[in-house]
């Protein structure tokens, strides 16, 4: 792995990016943990990275918890980049399965959070076009969904019906089918 | 250079409580309820708020591909033809699979290949409103289907339906009809053979708990040559000897009758392997109808 291409890698790997939070706090990381991020993937190759990524819709509380979770998958790519490469061994695997075990393990304790939370934590992966953990966010609440009545899940999510006395109708009439 | 300056505008209010309804963004309550099994799609998210319900009902891509699973305690509840239709109109046209347990019988095939003549993917499992003659006439009028599963649909079976199958689904390439029991002592049990040896084009085959034999399997071998997954766990009636296994020898993928049930998760019952010699040892309930039919 000393190719020519490979020193440029390294450097960039190693480049680290300001992000700046709506409360303005100030965010380091490298730019593998940020380009996990579509959003400042593209700012990155525009070069509007000088003097900070502002994230104006993103506060310090939400942009730490994504930042935990970046750093985390950015690893676990570097990992697999790395083993598929040049290993693949028995030994190899098992690292990998452990490694992703200990990786599913991240994601549910991550997600272990209030609702509040989890409701910027989808805008936030949204707004950066953080496929993963839009993926993740969606699921954990698609899980809480399933099976429910429309009147659990609006206590559950604090949700105002506010359908017409139409649409209210016309729901009579399908629920009529939908339960005979 | 100024188009990522911040606006104060677009800062997150600080109020505490998140409006789950119009505050999510359409393309994430989509992405949302594109995780949800389409049951629960009609008979709650449908119902919650406007933007709930618009998401569910303007988006024909939420409904092309259409998962409709469920227990028989729901389908007695539901009436689940009607939402399977219901699902397939939302699609306006572009459906392209169907999944549906306890979800389809005839009607709902006629009204499935009127409206969605692009479908690849059909799987019904236990259907036991779909007949032979349904699923004959249905296929006609889906020549693209890539995909057919008709498991534990008690009408439907036999090779005569299976070959209208091969002969109007020139791209099907995985079928799939598990049964719930093994039973050794039902003849005629090379019954699904012919058709599914018209099933020329198949890469993947699975037959759960069929009755065919050896050389049921060997005809079937011989006129799918791009077979490459087999699983016919449970057919007790194979026996996996030297020719058998030499014929096998190019699937990738293959499951033979003794292998465990670990990744299977439809219904299963004990299977009945031998025929019994003397009734008075054999438990009741089960065998009430034997007969000492030899074989």
């Amino acid at each position: 792995m000393a190719s020519a291409g490979s020193g440029d890698e390294k450097a960039a790997a190693a480049a680290m990016i300001t992000l700046i939070s709506s409360d303005n706090e100030k965010f380091e990381v490298t730019e593998a943990t940020a380009t996990l991020s579509q959003t400042i993937r593209h700012m990155i190759e525009d070069g509007c990275t000088d003097g900070g990524v502002p994230l104006p819709n993103v506060t310090s509380k939400i942009l730490a918890r994504v930042i935990e979770y970046c750093k985390k998958h950015a690893t676990a790519a570097a990992g697999e980049e790395g083993s598929s490469s040049s290993f693949s061994d028995a030994a190899f695997l098992e690292v990998d399965r452990a490694f992703l075990e200990e990786l599913e393990e991240f994601d549910d304790a991550f997600l272990e959070v209030d609702r509040a939370t989890l409701f910027d934590l989808i805008l936030a992966a949204n707004y950066l076009d953080i496929k993963g953990l839009l993926n993740l966010t969606c699921q954990k609440v698609a899980d809480s969904v399933k099976g429910k009545t429309p009147e659990q899940i609006r206590e559950m999510y604090n949700i105002v019906n506010d359908l017409t006395p139409e649409e209210e109708a016309e729901i009579r009439r399908e629920t009529q089918w939908a339960f005979e | 250079m100024a188009s990522h300056a911040p606006a104060d505008s677009m800062v997150a209010a600080a109020s505490p409580l998140r409006d789950w309804a119009a505050g999510l963004p359409a393309d994430v309550l989509l992405a949302i309820l594109h995780r949800l099994d389409h049951i629960d799609i009609l008979t709650a998210a449908d119902n919650v708020c406007c933007s709930w319900r618009r998401a569910a009902r303007e988006e024909p891509s939420l409904w092309r591909r259409i998962t409709m699973r469920g227990h028989e305690g729901i389908a007695r509840r539901l009436n689940r033809c009607g939402m399977a239709c219901e699902a397939v109109r939302r699609a306006a046209g572009q459906c392209e699979a169907f999944c549906g347990e306890y979800a389809g019988d005839d009607g709902f095939l006629v009204y499935l290949m009127e409206q969605a003549p692009y479908l690849k993917s059909l799987r019904l499992i236990s259907c036991n409103g779909v007949t032979n003659e349904g699923v004959a006439e249905a296929v006609k009028e889906l020549p693209l289907l890539e995909e057919l599963e008709l498991s534990l649909c008690e009408n439907v079976g036999g090779s005569e339906v299976f070959e209208v199958v091969g002969e109007v689904c020139p791209h099907l390439s995985n079928f799939r009809i598990c049964k719930k029991l093994f039973d050794v002592r039902v003849q005629n049990r090379d019954n699904d053979v012919r058709g599914i040896a018209t099933m020329h084009g198949l890469h993947s085959l699975q037959l759960f708990s069929n009755l065919l034999t050896n050389k049921g399997l060997e005809t079937i071998l011989d006129n799918c040559p791009h077979l490459e997954s087999l699983d016919i766990r449970h057919c007790f009636n194979i026996e996996m000897d030297e020719s058998l296994l030499l014929k096998c020898a190019r699937i990738s993928i293959l499951r033979i009758p003794d292998d465990p049930l670990d990744d299977y998760n439809l219904e299963v019952q004990s299977p009945i392997r031998i025929i019994p010699d003397d009734p008075i040892d054999v438990p009741c309930s089960d065998y009430s109808d034997y007969s000492s039919e030899d074989d």
